[in-house]
């Protein structure tokens, strides 16, 4: 060494390599300690906390299953749709200025301030407008792209779509935003329509993006199921119309129809009015499928199931006379009227001018528990179990007293849903056997064609016997042919028809007794008699003037039984037969206004071959018939005036694009 | 210089008869785990890295050994040099520098790109071993605080122009480089106390001036779970990543924390991480054994040093490798703020590497004259 050993040097080397030696030791300790601690001590916290954040499951959503009716004919479909979401921290860096985001609202007519609040609520997450229009999603890509923002972007969905509009709009009920069921069989079905959605395991990485572990595989997601319905919709738009025109004529507040095949239980038409569309749903009372969901005190329909109960336990012989007390009928302090004085009368005389003091005296045959029993094995306060969601039970107490006995051997004291009254009226039709209603005919896998679920029909029990069931048939063509009958306005040319009225006084619900001035009317009924294809229920709620079921609600059942006869291609029997098949044409119908519900746009999703097709011929066709032939066409249809079509445009023959609107000029006939 | 290369071929047998060989085993030791362990970590990145790392370090290899050959009186001739030309580097930093994420601190030379900040620790070791061995006998009384104003400044212009950069971690270690040899000056314990209570006031009137993001990751050091996604994100993945590799490791190349790019820096600053979760506790055990095997043996270079010179220069080498491995893990494993300092031999980056290899060539170049007269 250059300086000579010096003792004091070499100690304060010692001493600061000593130390520097220590703080080296204590430096790894502590190192190896942390990391003892942490691989050690804390790994399982830390290996959750790991997995938790990379492990992601992958839900890809199968597409919607699609409604049909009975035949297959599209009610309910999904169709792509692109919805656009932001992420405001990615958009704030890119678009400081917000002049994408601006760009982007002016496309989607959406107002910028409201968005930016949306934005600024603070999820990394936010949706500016769900399933756009093809065009604008195009518009919004376009703008995305020029701008080069990528904290504005779009995901495809689907989007759920009713090519027929209005049709069955209540029965089909609605999904939400999220493609969930929400009304209807689409809340009912929720679960095979939905179908399964894959769950393919997936890896997050850091920087969020999904990293696929595996491909997803066919077997794992099972597409949602197609549901066919019993509904046809051709019926369905009948009892539509019909219904529609009724409760307007009638300025009721609301009505409800149903149309059932008495033999099976299948619901052939579920109508309520006002209508609502469900491609542009407004939640509330026009959502609801009134015929399920709404009951009511239903008057003198029930007398047909009084009737049958005291035949079926022998409490009425079918010729026994019965003393109507000339219109004036005392229980107690009580006194019931009938709307015409009647002296002694027969049962079928009782039903067919619909005396309240015959089906009371009746009603006092069997007894409360008889009554109770006779009513109840009709279906009444009891769920029908069709599988539609918010279905009511209805109120069938047990008569308490006489009067309970005997207004409920009329109709009221009790409460109904529309499909128990008309289920219970397809049991007489049906030789006794009350049918349990079904509303889904099938669930089809659409991949395989393998049917998942079939309804058979189910007897719910035999309500009466077939031999009263007979009788009380012969009683029902004498309320619609008696020259007194009070349902006579149902009378149809061609099939003879059964039916009860009913016209129920509504509970006043400030006082709680009767009101004199608001109504329930109806009318029930099927044909042909002979050989019943199909049961008809017209129920007006509240309607104006002349209120009785026979005068407001025997025409629309009228009609709607007609269309069903045609639509199922039941021959016409009786005298008018051999006349309707000389005139080998339906007679003239009555037009609803406005345009039908023929809607194109909704239609893309049909296999369409070719692009153009030949326009069929219209001339001397009814409207319905002739809309119809358009629609197998893919045409477009305009009408203009009512009866047969006399011209049209473009001419027959005339190959023109599919989508084409055809307008025919109608004019009645003779 | 050609006469000190004659001057050290003389002694030639004996040099190689005190060759190093436990630091060099060491060294390669973890190069070749850095390497393995690189080709890991960028599996998920673009480019193969491990390559050029192994490139660089090929090259680290020759400049060590090379050094091994001078004679120590050639290096403090040169001291004052080198130290000038980093300072040099340093303004052209501040100058010219490139600019990577938001700091200067690569130049651009013909087709190396290179931090001159690697070079300053080097340049700090350097000066003040020759500065202290030229000094010291003229302060045969220790040192006191207007004796150490020269050795502060030497320490504090480098150190300065890296933090301007800004580059917190390096200026760290250029300081913790210098501070390491003014401990190693016989300085009073009085003196020592001053110091350590201005640096404690200093850090707390300094806190205020600190980059927002700097202040941010002390900040989140204290409380890591109070911004798991922002600023303690790094902290938090950093651990977890730790943690997860449990006792034995996942295995090379299964560390999902790697492959998913949880960690950002995984192949530079938080090579550690990748390590300790495809290895797990054991193979931390073995890393920082020979760490410790490393700078034990520097610390044993440093105590049996010839001169005044190469002892106060392998405490600086020492101080250098030491405070690189132990703010590096501490910032990795959560016991210290996060702030850019490289693992030696580990982490990926080429001026990291070179300065590394050349302090070790420096060490063994003290270490093999430890008996020369």
């Amino acid at each position: 060494m250059r300086t000579g050993p010096d003792p004091r040097a070499t100690r304060w080397i010692a001493v600061r390599i000593g130390a520097l030696a220590a703080l080296l030791a204590a430096g790894f300790a502590i190192v190896a300690g942390r990391a003892f601690q942490l691989q050690v001590l804390r790994r399982d916290a830390l290996v959750e906390e790991m997995v938790d954040q990379y492990r992601r499951q992958l839900v890809l959503k199968p597409r919607r299953g699609v409604i049909t009716d009975r035949s297959g004919v599209l009610l309910a479909g999904s169709a792509d749709a692109r919805s656009v979401f932001a992420d405001p921290v990615v958009l704030e860096k890119e678009d400081g200025r917000g002049e994408a985001l601006r760009k982007v609202c002016q496309a989607l007519k959406l107002d910028p301030g409201a968005v930016r609040r949306k934005l600024a609520q603070g999820s990394r997450f936010v949706w500016i407008a769900r399933r756009i229009s093809p065009s604008q999603a195009a518009q919004v890509e376009a703008i995305l792209k020029a701008s080069r923002v990528r904290g504005v972007a779009l995901v495809p969905e689907t989007r759920r779509y009713y090519p027929k509009l209005e049709l069955a709009s209540q029965v089909l009920g609605l999904v939400g935003d999220d493609g969930e069921g929400l009304e209807g069989v689409e809340l009912g079905l929720d679960e095979v329509l939905r179908g399964e959605p894959a769950k393919v395991p997936s890896l997050r990485d850091g920087a969020g993006k999904t990293v696929l572990a595996q491909a997803p595989t066919a077997g794992q997601a099972r597409e949602g199921a197609r549901v066919e319905l019993t509904l046809d919709q051709g019926i369905q738009l009948s009892a539509e119309r019909s219904l529609g025109a009724a409760v307007r004529r009638s300025q009721a507040l609301s009505g409800m129809a149903v149309a059932m095949d008495p033999r099976t239980g299948e619901v052939l038409a579920m109508a309520s009015y006002p209508p609502s569309n469900p491609n542009a749903p407004k939640r509330g009372a026009e959502l609801r499928n009134r015929v399920v969901t709404d009951s009511f005190e239903p008057g003198s329909t029930v007398k047909t199931f009084t009737i049958a109960g005291a035949l079926a336990r022998g409490a009425l012989h079918p010729l026994d006379p019965i003393d109507c007390g000339n219109g004036r009928y005392a229980i107690g302090a009580h006194v019931i009227h009938d709307h015409e004085a009647l002296g002694w009368a027969g049962a079928s005389k009782i039903l067919a001018v619909s005396s309240n003091i015959g089906a009371a005296k009746i009603g006092a045959r069997l007894g409360r528990a008889g009554l109770h029993e006779s009513l109840a094995a009709f279906g009444l306060g009891e769920r029908t179990g069709v599988g539609l969601p918010g279905e009511i039970r209805g109120q069938l107490p047990p008569p308490r007293s006489e009067v309970a006995l005997a207004t409920q051997s009329f109709g009221h004291g009790l409460t109904a849903n529309a499909l128990q009254i008309t289920a219970g009226m397809a049991a007489i039709a049906n030789g006794g056997k009350l049918m349990r209603p079904i509303a889904v005919r099938r669930v089809v896998d659409p991949a395989t064609g393998e049917v998942l679920q079939a309804a058979s029909p189910e007897v719910v029990r035999q309500a009466v016997p077939p031999d009263v069931a007979e009788t009380m048939t012969r009683f029902l063509v004498g309320v619609v042919e008696d020259p007194k009958g009070t349902g006579k306005r149902a009378r149809l040319a061609g099939w003879r028809v059964a039916g009860k009225t009913g016209t129920a006084r509504k509970v006043d619900p400030v006082s709680g007794g009767y009101a004199s001035d608001r109504h329930f009317s109806s009318f029930v009924g099927f044909a042909p008699a002979e050989a019943p294809r199909v049961v008809v229920g017209v129920f007006l709620d509240e309607p104006k003037g002349d209120v009785h079921g026979g005068e407001v609600a025997a025409p629309a059942f009228r009609e709607i039984v007609e269309d069903a006869m045609r639509l199922m291609g039941v021959p016409a029997s009786g005298p008018e037969a051999e006349r309707l098949a000389l005139a080998a044409a339906p007679p003239v119908e009555e037009e609803p206004e406005g345009p039908p519900p023929v809607e194109l746009a909704a239609r893309a999703a049909a296999p369409v071959d070719g692009a153009s097709v030949a326009v069929p011929s219209l001339a001397g066709l009814p409207a319905r018939s002739a809309i119809r032939s358009l629609e197998q066409a893919d045409l477009a249809a305009e009408v203009d005036g009512s009866g047969r079509v006399v011209q049209q445009w473009p001419a027959a023959g005339k190959v023109v694009e599919r989508g084409t609107r055809v307008r025919m000029r109608l004019a009645p006939t003779g | 210089m050609a006469p000190d290369v004659s001057l050290a071929a003389t002694p030639h047998r004996r040099l190689f008869a005190h060759f190093p060989w436990h630091v060099a085993f060491v060294t390669l030791a973890i190069s070749a785990i850095g390497v393995w362990n690189l080709a890991s970590a960028s599996r998920s990145a673009h480019a193969p890295v491990w390559i050029s790392q192994a490139a660089w370090m090929g090259l680290g290899i020759v400049i060590a050994l090379s050094l091994t050959v001078f004679d120590q009186r050639t290096f403090h001739r040169l001291a004052w040099i080198f130290y000038a030309v980093v300072i040099v580097l340093l303004l052209l930093v501040y100058v010219k520098g490139r600019y990577v994420m938001g700091a200067r601190r690569w130049l651009t030379i013909g087709p190396v790109n290179f931090q001159p900040s690697e070079l300053a620790k080097l340049s700090v070791a350097l000066a003040l071993a020759s500065y202290f061995h030229a000094d010291a006998d003229k302060r045969k009384n220790g040192y006191g605080l207007a004796t150490l104003v020269v050795p502060f400044l030497i320490i504090m212009v480098p150190a300065g122009l890296v933090l301007k950069q800004p580059d917190l971690g390096t200026a760290l270690i250029v300081m913790a480089v210098g501070f390491t040899q003014i401990l190693f000056a016989r300085v009073r314990w009085k003196t020592l106390a001053l110091l350590a209570g201005v640096a404690i006031v200093g850090a707390g009137l300094l806190y205020p001036h600190l980059k927002p993001y700097q202040k941010k990751r002390v900040e989140t050091f204290l409380n890591p779970e109070s911004d798991v996604l922002g600023a303690g994100y790094h902290a938090t993945q950093s651990i977890i990543a730790v943690g997860s590799g449990q006792a034995l490791g996942k295995g090379w190349g299964q560390g999902t924390q790697t492959y998913l790019s949880f960690l950002p820096e995984q192949h530079t600053d938080f090579i550690f991480s990748v390590w300790a979760e495809e290895h797990g506790f054991l193979g931390c055990l073995l890393l920082l054994a020979l760490y410790f095997v490393l700078v034990a043996s520097a610390i044993d270079i440093c105590g049996n040093a010839r001169d005044r010179f190469g002892h106060f220069l392998a405490a600086g080498l020492t101080g250098m490798i030491f405070w690189h491995v132990a703010i590096n893990i501490g910032m990795v494993i959560g016991l210290l703020p996060v702030v850019g300092v490289t693992l030696p031999l580990m982490s990926y980056g080429g001026s990291s590497v070179i300065a590394i290899y050349t302090g070790i060539g420096l060490l063994a170049n003290v270490g093999m004259r430890r008996f020369v007269n």
